[in-house]
């Protein structure tokens, strides 16, 4: 018996092997296909409905997403999403002002939190968050700088002098700089404070409702001279440094600008953050754009992106902004359209990675690589397969021989 | 030695000693985890209802959606809605909401036929479209009669408006327009037009369809009654760069 099977032709028994690999394929192309259709109908379901195309969009945005609130509900849906800041961990903290209430979101839009605390901020408006990231948020209501803990603990709470109102905030090192109706604040992130300077008026050593404010590698401080439609650098003892943007006009009382002129001025400069390559970002709400400045020039305008409208991709006067490094977008808090909108604008990361990252998720890529790396080794295994049985083919015709 | 050579390929050649087969039947087994580990996914991300708006149109989707519950007397909101939805594709829904539209107003259906026809365009059913279009005219003209008469009965002298004759005269000349019917898109175009006269956008559509019928002069018209309405309209400017260029 075993002899039989021992004198069995070869050439049968590679024709029977070759037959079982042939139906094996043929198994492993179906299942690829079924992996495929089921991979594209999930996409199409997690597709959102009316996702704007690139000829939609003005030129040079990319949209990530919108975020509306945490829910259908009037209560959980945004009522003036003011500013934004981002976490380490890529979490989106947003200030909507008009509900008293700090959300926070997962970098997929997904709801993380809610910080209420009436006892200590009733008007929350500008927010950062410290690279430990604790989030400091000013309360315009009772004139106290809040911070809490990234599980949403109030860690500490300050007020800024009597009868003046804190607007925008940034941490840097120990150091939390606080813009405020009469001035600048210096405190320690502690709640200390080290220096106050500056006062309100239209010189330009002076600031106006400064509704952005970022502190630079060189502890430079950036701020948003917002009524003033100015960009102003200053030391941290309140120098200033240069008044931006370079070659800006002011808006004659009567008549328009000229576009050159427009493109080279702001109307009301708000929320700034830097991106990847240290350029100045800010929105300007009058102008519906996220502005590029480039503050090595003294503050010449280097991009606009954006126009107004209620469409994806479009503004309607936005006040705040940041920017998630890892994942080489900003939150855009675009206020009267009641939401917060995740966007890209060209030349904001020199991160690799990042750019990676950005380039897989910017389609369907992620999820046909797993079938297509699969296709690929089970090609590779085939065609090694091929050879080995030749090889053999021939070691068994050459024994025969 | 053909023993010795044999063994390598085992008895049989079969997929449980054949080497090539076996990793083959492991790639199966591993492609069968992953739909599995997708569906899973799927399930547990819960894809099929996503708790809040995530686009504009879906938020305008969510807002008319409660708009309709709290004025479920206006035809406009229904057919706004109707309209959202159809351009987010959903049209069994659309055709749902269409339904209970007509159920909620009987008498003020004009409207919700013009996004029947609407729908019909899109999947590509012009006959039905073309059909639906003139069925919503008539239900607007209809609708209009029977405002009059009761304003009439109340002492008011009055020309109710009738939006469905101008949207149902619009999307049936886009319709005709696409379908090259020149002649017919421009009649088309016209009746919404004498509905209101100064719809830009309109009037360069039906300059586009005399163009192609080498009706310049009229064609010139319309661009140039557009440009009175918008002065820097870039389509009707575009319009007469056309007849520009074919010496016009």
């Amino acid at each position: 018996m075993s002899d039989d099977v021992i004198s069995e032709d070869p050439r049968d028994r590679t024709e029977r092997g070759s037959r079982t690999r042939f139906a094996l394929a043929a198994v492993l192309v179906l299942l690829m296909l079924l992996l495929g259709v089921l991979g594209w109908f999930i996409v199409g379901v997690l597709q959102p409905a009316g996702v704007p195309t690139s000829a939609s969009l003005p030129p040079g945005l990319e949209w990530v997403r919108s975020i509306y609130g945490f829910g259908p509900g009037k209560g959980q849906q945004f009522v003036s999403p003011n500013h934004t800041a981002i976490g380490p961990d890529g979490t989106i903290w947003v200030t909507d002002q008009g509900a008293s209430r700090v959300l926070g979101f997962n970098p997929d839009g997904t709801f993380k939190a809610q910080l209420r605390q009436p006892k200590v901020m009733q008007r929350p408006e500008g927010i950062t968050v410290s690279a430990a990231g604790d989030i400091y948020v000013c309360d315009f209501g009772l004139g106290n700088v809040v911070v809490f803990s990234p599980d949403g603990r109030v860690l500490r709470w300050w007020r800024v002098e009597a009868k003046d109102l804190p607007i925008q905030v940034a941490v840097k090192g120990d150091r939390a700089v606080v813009t405020a109706m009469s001035g600048v604040y210096v405190f320690s992130t502690e709640g200390k404070l080290v220096a106050k300077w500056g006062s309100r008026g239209k010189a330009d050593d002076q600031l106006d409702l400064a509704e952005g404010i970022v502190i630079g590698p060189d502890d430079t401080l950036y701020i948003a001279d917002t009524h003033n439609a100015k960009i102003k650098a200053f030391t941290m003892a309140g120098k200033l440094l240069w008044v931006g943007p370079k070659g800006a006009t002011v808006a004659p009382k009567k008549g328009g600008m000229s576009d050159a002129a427009f493109d080279k001025s702001l109307q009301l400069p708000a929320g700034m953050t830097f991106d990847g390559n240290g350029r100045l970002v800010f929105v300007d709400p009058f102008s519906f754009q996220i502005i590029v400045l480039d503050t090595k020039d003294k503050g010449s305008i280097v991009g606009r992106y954006g126009d107004s409208g209620q469409s994806d991709g479009h503004f309607v006067y936005p006040l705040g902004i940041s920017y998630d490094p890892a994942r080489d977008w900003f939150a855009v808090a675009d206020t009267s359209n009641l939401r917060v909108q995740i966007v890209r604008i060209p030349g904001s990361s020199s991160n690799a990675l990042a750019g990676l990252r950005r380039a897989a998720s910017g389609g369907p890529v992620w999820l046909c690589s797993v079938p297509l790396l699969l296709l690929l080794i089970a090609l590779a295994v085939a065609f090694s397969g091929r050879r080995r049985d030749e090889r053999h083919s021939a070691r068994v015709k050459q024994a025969q021989e | 030695m053909a023993r010795q050579a044999d063994s390598s390929i085992g008895a049989g050649g079969g997929p449980a000693t054949d080497p090539v087969a076996r990793v083959m039947g492991l790639a199966a087994f591993v492609l069968v985890g992953t739909v599995l580990a997708v569906l899973a996914y799927a399930l547990w991300v819960g894809v099929v209802l996503p708790k809040t708006p995530r686009t504009a149109l879906e938020m305008q989707l969510s807002t008319l959606e409660q708009v309709v519950a709290q004025n479920p007397r206006d035809p406009k909101v229904w057919a706004q809605y109707a309209d959202a939805l159809i351009q987010t594709k959903q049209y069994s829904k659309a055709a749902t909401v269409i339904e209970q539209g007509r159920k909620a107003l009987p008498g003020q259906t004009s409207l919700l036929t013009v996004e029947e026809a609407y729908m019909a365009h899109l999947r590509g059913l012009n006959g039905d479209a073309l059909r639906l279009y003139d069925k919503a005219t008539a239900q607007a003209q209809a609708e209009r009669k029977k405002k009059l008469e009761e304003l009439k009965a109340k002492g008011i002298i009055s020309a109710p408006e009738a939006p469905a004759i101008i949207s149902a005269g619009v999307g049936k000349g886009d319709l005709l327009l696409e379908m090259r019917r020149w002649a017919d898109a421009a009649g088309a175009y016209s009746k919404a037009l004498e509905e209101d006269p100064r719809m830009s956008d309109v009037l360069v559509r039906r300059g586009d369809a005399y163009l192609e019928l080498k009706d310049y002069a009229k064609a010139r018209a319309d661009f140039e009654s557009a440009l009175t309405f918008i002065p820097d309209y870039k389509d009707a400017r575009a319009g007469l760069e056309k007849l520009k260029a074919v010496g016009k």
